[in-house]
């Protein structure tokens, strides 16, 4: 690898979310990672919660993580049809970078290829220029979904 | 398709964002001193920008180049405020190989600003779809922001609202300002 320089803390002027599936067939399992940038993530917390959760650093609260899930829940949908129940999350962790911050969801569903449908307001009440990337794999094949404020609910498979 | 315009859309939408002015602002710099019938001087030195930056986008895309944003952002910042003092104090503009090189590397450096947004957009997919969509989108919102500024310069000459020397000198004192202040924003 060439090394130019490397340093730097991250700034973004941009607002973008990424969240990356993949079809676990042996365990039927949807396999999630989204990646945020954290300061966002902060940003919208704190417009539900009076916690002061101190994300990404040494004195994030107990809550922090009880808190990023409900917000996951309450801003990602996943569901089998147009007007389906949303499929249920399951925390798996989380992991820390100099960037976008990685938190691990599971979504348990046997899945025969069919129809998949997403809505995903992530972190759009608090910025008009959000877009939110959902990319899906299943065996070889592959597909990126984009979600913005006027499209925030799409046909993912 | 789809997955590819999906890509062209982000590349198209941070080329014209606000927020991002600064490469919409050297294009500014880059085309400010010619009129609509010089279009191919225009063609000529964007083509050099564009090949520098889908350069530099290529290689950073690939995985193989680890930039410091920091850095970046201020060489970016400096194309600016070089190009908009070359338009301050020159009195005829005339294309030589010198020019053209010189917006190729800025171009070069151009491409590396992107590295921050292409790392967030870029998954753990094939990279192929949408490191090329991505430049496509880049190029296309290029290419409208000049067609737009083509089309300003023209009315502005085809009215008479400005003497063309006097629209040189307010674009490049603006881009002085902004860049200069966008210098100190990013030392410090």
């Amino acid at each position: 690898m060439i090394l130019l320089i490397v340093i730097s803390f991250f700034l973004h002027d941009f607002h973008f979310s990424r969240l990356e599936m993949n079809y676990n067939e042996d365990e039927k399992i949807l396999e999630s990672t989204l990646h945020v940038f954290i300061d966002d993530l902060e940003l919208a917390l704190g417009q539900i919660t009076t916690d002061s959760l101190f994300l990404g650093t040494k004195k994030e609260s107990n809550l922090a993580d009880s808190r990023i899930q409900e917000y996951i829940i309450e801003h990602l949908h996943l569901s089998n049809s147009e007007q389906g129940d949303p499929m249920n999350l399951t925390w798996v962790g989380k992991e820390q970078s100099d960037d976008l911050t990685a938190y691990y969801i599971h979504f348990y569903y046997e899945w025969d290829g069919s129809a998949l449908y997403a809505k995903d307001r992530l972190l759009m009440e608090l910025f008009d220029d959000q877009k939110n990337l959902i990319y899906l794999k299943n065996g070889s094949n592959e597909k990126h979904v984009l979600f913005n404020h006027r499209d925030n609910q799409k046909q993912l498979w | 398709l789809s997955e590819f315009l999906t890509f062209i859309e982000l590349g198209c939408d941070h080329i014209l964002d606000w927020k991002g002015y600064d490469h919409i602002l050297f294009l500014l710099t880059l085309v400010a001193p010619f009129t609509f019938r010089q279009w191919r001087s225009i063609l000529i030195l964007v083509t050099a920008f564009t090949l520098g930056h889908a350069i530099t986008l290529f290689i950073i895309g690939s995985g193989y180049v680890i930039v410091s944003t920091d850095w970046v952002e201020i060489a970016i910042a400096c194309t600016i405020f070089i190009s908009a003092l070359y338009l301050l104090v020159k009195r005829e503009f005339k294309l030589n190989a010198g020019i053209y090189g010189l917006t190729f590397i800025f171009g070069l450096i151009h491409g590396l600003g992107f590295a921050s947004y292409l790392k967030a957009i870029m998954g753990s997919g094939s990279i192929l779809t949408p490191l090329l969509g991505f430049n496509f989108g880049v190029e296309l919102g290029q290419l409208i922001f000049v067609a737009a500024v083509c089309l300003l310069q023209y009315l502005i000459e085809y009215l008479g609202l400005f003497h063309k020397g006097a629209w040189i000198k307010i674009i490049s004192a603006v881009a002085l300002v902004l860049s200069s202040q966008m210098i100190l924003e990013r030392i410090s």
